[in-house]
């Protein structure tokens, strides 16, 4: 029993001089509270303690992590390259990490612990390939927390601690040389964490958010992005995911495959210098603001939750996506849920705090912001572009619509020359407006676009200036039909025993012969052309008579 | 704890790995398992061809230094799964194989995965294998290791376990120590069967069993238990066919017994059922014994023993070079 520290350095010590001087740390004077004090710190959600294990898996090179919760205990287990038994005893001590920043996440020292609230033992097995070895440290938390409830003077110094209540064995594992692995167990959970972690649902969300999952196999850009960031980003790793229960299949978890996403792009972040800090990949929704039309799922998992971007440390989430929003600057940031990405940090003087949630102050961080900025600049100004090309395409596409109602209802004879010409205009304004948001290729339709309406706006101004004319819309009205009649008109006439003659595209269009737009679009031209040369549509007659008795088309009908 | 030996090695690969291939044959799927197939998980290695959905029980005894083996072989169950690539759908349930099936769950309130809701009033079981292992006997005097324990919860759990799967079939394996305290119990039981039976070749077995020496008490085991069983099931509307059962000598010398049961409940029935296989045929039964790597008739066995009965079993069939049904059909041709 550890006897009252104070006491033993009034005895055991010399009283101190003027000067300083140094005096030897008793191990006593480490408490062993220490580890539940940082762990439940820094690890407030019990899931926490899983990311710290799907790390170190990571950092041993795992390409698969599997969870189960299985009785009242969790149970994680890595394919990763194991530990020798150096390194599992080292895996003991606090704060002691032989990780290198630069290639791993984990370098704390602290990760191995953080189940110390949840569990009654924590049970390491481990085993490198090569050995026909592997070996088991056992934790015995329960007993260290018992030390919590003693009187102060009783309690045992962390040293103590850790060395009673840890345990080593070798474990032989025959036939089994190339096999490697390390497998945590926590075992007899306490209920509440058990039902946290049991809730399988959130589990999948967070292992979503917060650790390097791959993406589904159907997502169209995986094998890019992938690529791309092996390349680009040193250390990239994407580890399968799997969770396990007693009663289902497998789940491999993975990050959703979302649909029409333009082709990614992909730009590294630099500093001031020009050396580069960071690595992104960025993909824009063709939809607008992603997931925006998604129904609710069952389990609690959306797209929207993969709005904007991230930060990732070798995969690990630092921060949450909301926290780059800020940086796009126009419409309160609408654009931003355009996109879906992610911001691969390079620079490994840039290191996340404990928590995760933010990097540590420092002045590499400062340099991260301001590249970050700039690319997001780029990024918004790239979306800006194409929110107004798709817009201008949309609102051409409408007038190119509306423009084919119009020759349609010029045809028919139903509308009154005026009346058309006037729309006509209006749809030759409109479409000039978008001409300065459009991409290349549609500027060219529009130009398309405005000549046939300029021609077709001569046609009628041709037909309305005809000496004894009266336009189509007074002659219905006029002779109480209703319908458009007249002697020059293109459309049929109730009154007249004789049908009026009528343009080639009405007769192909009513006949079905001819229903496509770019059909149609022909026929106005030859209709066009017709017009132009003849001046109106009964003097042509005899031509459009002699291609409908061609395609075997009953002229009047 | 329970170790492996060569003969327990012998009966898996060589006499439960061919019936569990049969079984599985004859219904065309996978079998789900509901068993103790210790840390090594032997058993499951052995069979993972023709099993699904796993279902492993590993007690956790309440003294120390029991418990914290238990706790270090429920640590080798987990990290042996999937050494073995047997981790999906594998349940790891802690408690008494017996408690377990009388409670409905195990020492932490979790249920056997293929838990179900029985047609009869409480939660059934729907698996497809059974492997128990008695290594303490069927019946035991109560003590400190087996909290709450009367001595009997294991015959109880055998009938529970007809009660629990009834409306499923399943395959059933047991191995038991020969010793219990029962005393001269089973010896009654088979009188008074015999008695009832009324049958020659019944009356003579019993007669031939109650007149052993010392030392044969696998024997006698060997005849009263499928009896029991068989009561077992048929009142509860399940046929019952019984194979030869196998004595081996097991860890530390222990004597074990190893029985297998093919149990197909009957739907259409509410009384009790007389499965095809009759008292009259269970003696005809050969003892077997596994030994030297190699299954083998008994040397000593009843006179009513006719190894010709085994052409009415169900699951024997010629399943490979090795297989004992080689064997025994070879003696078959002398007896």
């Amino acid at each position: 029993m550890t006897t009252n520290l104070a006491a033993r350095i009034q005895h055991a010590l010399p009283d101190f001089g003027s000067d300083y001087e140094k005096l030897p740390v008793d191990q006593a004077e480490i408490g062993g509270n220490l580890i539940s004090i940082v762990t439940k710190g820094l690890y407030t959600n019990p899931l926490d303690c899983i990311r710290e294990y799907v790390q170190n898996g990571v950092d041993a090179s795992a390409s698969e992590v599997a969870i189960q919760i299985t009785g009242n205990s969790v149970v994680i287990r890595d394919n990763g390259n194991g530990m020798s038994r150096a390194d599992l005893v080292q895996a003991r001590g606090l704060a002691i990490s032989d990780k290198d920043p630069a290639e791993d996440v984990g370098f704390r020292g602290i990760g191995i612990y953080s189940g110390y609230d949840l569990a009654g033992q924590m049970i390491v097995t481990t085993k490198r390939a090569g050995e026909a070895y592997g070996y088991r440290m056992r934790v015995d938390f329960a007993e260290m927390k018992k030390n919590e409830e003693k009187p102060r003077q009783e309690r045992a110094s962390l040293f103590d601690l850790l060395a009673q209540h840890t345990y080593f064995k070798k474990i032989d594992y025959p036939g089994q040389d190339q096999l490697s692995f390390t497998q945590v167990e926590l075992r007899e959970v306490n209920d509440v964490h058990l039902r946290a972690l049991s809730d399988r649902a959130a589990m999948r969300k967070y292992i979503l958010l917060n650790l390097p999952v791959d993406f589904d196999d159907r997502f169209a850009h995986r094998t890019q992005i992938n690529q791309e960031l092996r390349l680009q980003v040193p250390g990239f790793k994407a580890a399968k995911v799997i969770l396990r229960s007693d009663d289902n299949a497998d789940e491999i978890v993975a990050k959703p495959s979302i649909a029409n996403l333009q082709t990614p792009r992909f730009d590294s972040v630099v500093n001031s210098k020009g050396e580069k800090i960071g690595y992104y990949w960025a993909c824009l929704s063709n939809d607008g603001a992603i997931g925006k039309d998604e129904t609710s799922s069952t389990d609690g998992s959306s797209v929207r939750d993969y709005q904007g971007f991230v930060f990732k440390c070798k995969g690990f989430t630092v921060g949450d996506r909301h926290q780059l929003r800020r940086l796009f600057k126009t419409g309160n940031g609408a654009l931003y849920q355009w996109y879906t990405g992610e911001i691969y940090v390079t620079d490994h003087n840039v290191r996340p705090n404990a928590a995760r949630n933010d990097f540590e102050a420092s002045a590499a961080k400062n340099q991260l912001e301001f590249a970050v900025r700039e690319a997001m600049k780029k990024l918004e100004n790239h979306a800006s572009t194409f929110q107004k090309q798709a817009s201008a395409e949309k609102t051409v596409q409408e007038q190119e619509e509306r423009l084919e109602d119009i020759k349609g209802r010029i045809d028919a004879n139903t509308i009154d020359e005026f009346a058309a010409f006037a729309e006509l205009e209006d749809i030759k304004d409109k479409l000039s407006k978008q001409k300065s948001k459009a991409a290349p290729q549609l500027k060219k339709q529009i130009d398309v676009d405005r000549k046939a309406i300029e021609s077709l706006q001569k046609r009628l101004q041709a037909k309305a200036e005809q000496p004894g004319k009266r336009s189509n819309a007074k002659a219905a009205s006029s002779s109480g039909t209703g319908t458009a009649t007249g002697t020059g008109g293109g459309g049929t006439s109730t009154t007249n025993s004789k049908p009026v003659a009528r343009t080639l595209r009405a007769i192909l269009s009513d006949s079905g012969w001819c229903s496509s737009k770019e059909c149609l679009e022909l026929a106005n031209a030859v209709d066009a052309a017709l017009l132009d040369h003849f001046g109106s549509v009964p003097e042509y007659e005899p031509i459009v008579a002699a291609i409908c008795t061609t395609l075997e088309l009953d002229e009047a009908n | 704890m329970f170790k492996d030996t060569e003969n327990k090695t012998t009966i898996r690969l060589k006499w439960s790995l061919p019936l569990i291939a049969k079984y599985s044959q004859l219904l065309k799927r996978p079998l789900s398992y509901f068993g103790m197939p210790g840390p090594e998980i032997l058993d499951l290695r052995a069979w993972r061809e023709y099993l699904s959905r796993k279902t492993a029980v590993q007690i956790v005894r309440s003294a120390k230094k029991q418990r914290e083996e238990d706790l270090e072989s429920i640590s080798n169950i987990l990290v042996n799964r999937d050494n073995h690539a047997l981790g999906a759908q594998f349940q790891l349930l802690r408690g008494a194989v017996e408690d377990v099936i009388l409670a409905g769950h195990d020492m932490d309130g979790n249920r056997p995965s293929l838990t179900v809701n029985s047609e009869f009033g409480s939660l059934g079981l729907a698996y497809d294998l059974y492997n128990l292992d008695f290594e303490g006997g069927i019946h035991y005097k109560a003590g400190k290791s087996v909290k709450g324990s009367s001595g009997g919860q294991r015959l109880q759990a055998l009938a529970e376990l007809f009660n629990r799967q009834r409306g499923n079939d399943f395959l059933f394996f047991l191995t038991l120590n020969v010793r219990d305290t029962l005393g001269d119990e089973p010896l009654k039981f088979l009188l008074e069967t015999a008695e009832r039976c009324s049958h020659p070749k019944v009356t003579e077995a019993v007669k031939w069993t109650t007149q052993l020496d010392e030392g044969t008490k696998h024997l006698q085991l060997a005849t009263w238990l499928p009896i029991y069983i068989k009561e077992q099931a048929e009142v509860r509307q399940f046929e019952c066919e019984a194979m030869p059962p196998v004595f081996y000598e097991g860890c530390d010398h222990a004597r074990m017994v190893h029985f297998v049961f093919l149990c197909k409940y009957l739907h259409d029935r509410h009384l009790r059922v007389a499965s095809s296989q009759g008292y009259e045929h269970l003696v005809l039964l050969p003892v077997l014994c596994a030994a030297e790597q190699q299954l083998r008739p008994l040397a000593v066995q009843s006179p009513t023993v006719s190894f010709k009965s085994l052409n009415r079993v169900t699951l024997f069939d010629n399943v490979g070079q090795d297989s004992l049904c080689n064997v025994v059909r070879q003696e078959s041709t002398h007896g």
